[in-house]
């Protein structure tokens, strides 16, 4: 479904460029969950944008259900639906303006729309606000509809970006709940996040990100394998262990 | 792969795996719909409600009693207005006046004052010590004017010697009102009298004497109306008729309703357009929604058109509040005629006013959209603001001097040629062309700075944060691209239109240099902005110099073709423009030029073939069918014919779309010369540039067109550099009349020879061409 290839990106800046992603590649199959995992700073989110198209990359190739992101930007836009670390909502639309509207702006027909938007509603459970406006709902009930914006066109891969950021207890198990329904729809879904006890939880695959360079990448057992760790909280602390000592040395 | 089995299929929405998707907003309607969102959400904030509604309906009131302060203002403080009024003889004199005594007798009855009896036997001429001395009319009410009535033959000392009619009188402006009187016989055998008045259009005082006079001629007639319809107590004079003769300026200097027109379409579309600009684009980014609506599959240019449509909507909308809200004031303050002249605020007026308005909306939200579209925050935005807001008001300033004329290089002058274009169109003095360029030139600079905000808007340094910090630096791509892209070229052609006139206006105006000074400095200013400005495209897009100017070896046959094209088409040329112009212009070109080819003749014939032929080539030829018609068609050219197979991405506009594009603005800049307009200019370069546009498509290469140029330009050159030896053979003259026809079948045999080079050749590159540019 997704195939990321020596993918580099550069920021120019004074001096010498800025290296934020460095020869990162891995893969994501249909059905399956990939969270990407690092400290702030780390090259998730610029990863996620080039996944996205938002940004080029500076070399490497990324290729989502068989279009490559460089050359058919919008054909992969299409195919992906982004659930990002703000909510992203229009504060004087309602959750139905909303969803109308970027089922339109993906090119889902009205009546098809309609229908989809029912669906979201009961399954996230926003029918009862579902014509207010966004400005007015809470942070949860926001977060709710913009999970639903992104599903609004079907797409077959999910890119989430610290969904659960500033989510209470309610809000993460929603978001849980959310990623399981995606799984269980066969869709390919990059989560990042820096909630690695989280991340645990729900993912079927991780990617270790640090200083913009893939680390570790592979299965909870695979992970376990390779480090001699437990848990990823413990895999980070050596990962970021080794990091500060070669600073210091 | 579907959370949605139960509600649809994958043929109803879905998006099949490996095959593209339907093609989302692909047509106008939805890209309306797109605009409709952005509508919605700006006039559904109650911020934009309050620059909508609660700003007009606060400011012009205020403005209203403010203004009528200032009109009563012009009469002195605590003395009533004195109107000297001047009658052609004394029968007139006593006519004017028995009608001014019943007219303020009516007057006074209806308000039921007192004084009735009083006032009109104060105004009786029996009661007058002399005709012809001076007479005021009694204070009526405090506003009432002082009245000195004259007639031409007993005129004081002090307005003898000032003419001797009553035109010349009001024109000296020591008399308000002129006054003659002739008496006609109606159908019925009664007679009416006949007032003519004479005032004067430029002085207020004159103005405001015929105003009062006016009212109560009205007054009486409309007595006489209603006494007749109810045959109560019929009047025994029928009504007077007045005729009105006016002298002086159309206008008043003071309150010129054009003048201020345009300040005053400044501040409403600023007013309704800053606000919605901000936020739906610095706003956008705040809010955390710019993410998600950049990425949609929407291209970032038709996300700005949408976000455009909004704000210049909100702008109108806004304008047209303002409107209403000054028509109601105006009126209802009586301020109408005192600001607007005589015919006071029209419907029509209005109408005029909220299309001019339309115009200037159209023109500021692009700039507006290009400008918050480098800001990060609503408040880097309103920072960012504030110069702009201050630097658009400055031509607003211009139009209140009478001195600054719609000609030249204010023709393309960013927002100053629209507003001396209102000015002129509501002074009624506007020209055909000069409308045509400067909202052709307002066009391109809309169009410029909407693709500069579709170049920023979402871009990583916007949406991260990121980037090669300010200045030039944030716009530069952080990736290399093949060509330039279609913004950028439309960016190009703002930046040069406006520089190039300025520039090339600068150096023709250096009449105390040399010849050969001038000519260089022109052909530093070509290469510097024709050359300059794409390689400043080129930079910051990362572009390759080569691919983008299409500079690559061509075809031969492309070669042969210029080569056949430079010798052969400036005949034809010449007599498109012979066509096109009357004898009258020829002259004026003569006297205009005469000076200029006469220094010509004395100047180094190679430092003008340099000069005037191959540097204008090289640079135009670069810029017009390397550059622009890159960025337009989207190609990039490889080499040798041969053209890269255009990505999906990169697909733009077909050949011709490009190469009559590219040939209009080609035409357009020729007619600017040393900043005048040179309409004649327009139809031959258009179609010297169709030739060089399809030697560009079919060529792959901006070469032939290089050589084609230059042979063209040295044609006319050495033409008219030899004019007196060819005058001396028998090719006859060259001004105000035809080539012979030798010359023309010559050209003809030559051009037809290009053509049939071109098209029919079986050059395996060409057909290579063909299939990669389909």
């Amino acid at each position: 479904m997704i195939s990321v290839n020596e993918v580099v990106k550069r920021f120019p800046a004074k001096g010498e460029d800025v290296i934020a992603v460095n020869r990162v590649s891995f893969s994501v199959a249909a059905g399956e969950v990939f969270a990407l995992l690092g400290p702030n700073g780390a090259g998730k989110t610029t990863t996620l944008r080039m996944l996205l198209g938002l940004l080029e990359p500076t070399s490497g190739e990324i290729v989502v259900d068989g279009w490559s992101v460089s050359r058919d930007p919008e054909e992969v836009k299409r195919r992906i639906g982004l659930v990002s670390a703000s909510t992203g909502l229009y504060q004087w639309l309602s959750p139905r303006e909303t969803l109308s509207f970027f089922a339109d702006v993906y090119g889902v027909p009205p009546d098809v729309a309609a229908g989809r938007i029912e669906v979201l509603a009961k399954l996230l459970d926003f029918g009862r606000f579902i014509d207010r406006r966004c400005g007015n709902l809470s942070t949860g009930q926001k977060q709710r509809v913009s999970l639903a914006r992104a599903l609004i066109h079907d797409p077959p891969l999910m890119l989430l970006d610290e969904p659960t950021r500033g989510l209470d207890v309610v809000g993460t198990q929603v978001i849980f709940e959310y990623l399981g329904e995606l799984k269980r729809s066969g869709k390919a879904v990059i989560i990042s996040t820096h909630r690695l006890d989280e991340a645990e939880r729900f993912a079927d695959r991780f990617g270790l990100l640090h200083l913009g360079e893939l680390k570790y990448l592979g299965t909870m057992p695979e992970l376990r394998q390779k480090t001699g760790c437990q848990s990823l909280v413990e895999m980070f602390s050596q990962l970021l262990g080794r990091s500060l000592m070669k600073v210091e040395a | 792969m579907s959370i949605f089995g139960r509600v649809d299929s994958e043929s109803a929405g879905s998006i099949p795996a490996g095959k593209r998707g339907a093609r989302p907003l692909s047509n106008l309607g939805r890209w309306w719909r797109l605009a409709q969102k952005e509508l919605r959400e700006t006039l559904r904030d109650r911020r934009t409600m309050v620059t909508l509604i609660l700003m007009p309906l606060l400011t012009y009131p205020l403005l209203g009693s403010v203004l009528q302060k200032l009109v009563i203002a012009e009469a002195p403080i605590g003395v009533n207005p004195e109107y000297r009024i001047v009658c052609e003889d004394e029968v007139a004199l006593g006519s004017l006046q028995s009608v001014l005594n019943n007219s303020q007798a009516l007057i006074a009855s209806k308000k039921g004052l007192l004084a009735t009896k009083q006032a009109a036997d104060a105004l009786r001429p029996e009661n007058n010590k002399e005709v012809g001395q001076q007479e005021s009319l009694p204070d009526v009410e405090q506003t009432e004017p002082l009245l000195e009535f004259y007639s031409l033959q007993t005129l004081p000392a002090e307005l003898q010697g000032h003419g001797d009619t009553l035109e010349e009188l009001v024109t000296s402006q020591l008399v308000e009102l002129g006054c003659r009187r002739s008496t006609v016989t109606t159908a019925t055998g009664a007679t009416k009298q006949v007032f003519q008045l004479v005032y004067h259009q430029n002085s207020g005082l004159s103005q405001d004497a015929y105003f009062w006079v006016d009212e109560r001629f009205r007054l009486m007639n409309e007595e006489f109306g209603r006494r007749l319809a109810s045959q109560q107590n019929p009047p025994a004079e029928l009504p007077a008729e007045q005729q009105v003769v006016t002298v002086g300026e159309a206008q008043r200097a003071a309150y010129s309703l054009s003048a201020l027109v345009p300040m005053m379409l400044i501040l409403m579309t600023v007013t309704g357009a800053v606000y919605p600009a901000i936020d739906l684009t610095a706003g956008e980014r705040e809010r955390g929604t710019l993410e998600t609506l950049v990425a949609a599959p929407l291209p970032r240019l038709g996300i700005l058109l949408a976000k455009y449509i909004a704000v210049v909507a909100v702008s109108v909308l806004t304008g047209a509040v303002n409107l209403l809200a000054m028509f109601v004031t105006v009126l209802a303050t009586g301020a109408d005629r005192a600001l607007f002249g005589e015919q006071g605020i029209t419907l029509s007026v209005m109408l005029l006013m909220l299309v001019m308005q339309t115009i200037f909306a159209s023109f500021f939200a692009s700039v507006l959209l290009a400008v918050t579209s480098f800001a990060r925050s609503f408040k880097e935005a309103q920072a960012y603001l504030i110069p702009v807001m201050l630097v658009a008001l400055t031509p607003g300033i211009a139009s209140l001097m009478p001195g600054f004329k719609l000609e030249g290089v204010w023709l393309v002058v960013p927002l100053l040629n629209l507003v001396l274009l209102t000015r002129d169109v509501f002074a009624g003095e506007w020209s055909l062309p000069a409308i045509v360029v400067a909202l052709g030139t307002s066009v391109v600079y809309t169009l410029g700075s909407l693709s500069l905000a579709s170049r920023i808007f979402g871009t990583d340094a916007i949406l991260t944060g990121t980037g090669e910090g300010s200045g030039l630096g944030q716009l530069r791509r952080s990736n290399p691209q093949p060509g330039p892209r279609l913004v950028a070229g439309w960016i190009s052609l703002a930046l040069l239109l406006p520089t190039f006139v300025v520039l090339s206006g600068l150096a023709g105006r250096w009449e105390t240099a040399s010849m050969e000074a001038r000519l260089t400095l022109s052909s530093i200013i070509t290469v510097g902005l024709f050359v300059g400005v794409p390689l400043v495209g080129i930079w910051l897009e990362r572009a390759q110099v080569g691919a983008s100017l299409a500079m690559h070896w061509p075809v031969v046959s492309g070669l042969v073709a210029a080569i056949l094209f430079g010798v052969s088409l400036w005949p034809f040329a010449f007599e498109l423009e012979q066509f096109t112009l009357p004898a009258e212009r020829v002259e004026a070109l003569i006297k205009m030029f005469g000076s200029f080819k006469l220094q010509l003749q004395e100047t180094s014939l190679w430092v003008k073939l340099l000069a005037l032929a191959v540097v204008p080539a090289i640079c135009e030829e670069l810029y017009f069918r390397g550059y622009l018609f890159t960025a337009f068609r989207g190609d990039t050219p490889t080499g040798l014919g041969e053209v890269a197979p255009l990505e999906k991405a990169n697909r733009r506009w077909g050949p011709v779309p490009t190469i009559v594009a590219t040939a209009v603005l080609f035409g357009a800049f020729h007619v600017l010369v040393r900043g005048s307009l040179f309409w004649e200019r327009f139809l031959p370069s258009t179609g010297l540039g169709l030739v060089l546009g399809t030697l560009r498509a079919r060529s792959g290469s901006v070469i032939p067109g290089i050589v084609m140029h230059v042979l063209h330009n040295s044609s006319v050159l050495l033409l008219a550099h030899f004019e007196k030896q060819i005058l001396g053979t028998s090719f006859g003259q060259i001004h105000g009349e035809h080539l012979p026809w030798p010359i023309l079948v010559g050209a003809g045999v030559l051009a037809c020879g290009g053509v049939l080079w071109l098209v029919g050749t079986n050059d395996q590159r060409f057909a290579r061409l063909k299939s990669g540019s389909a």
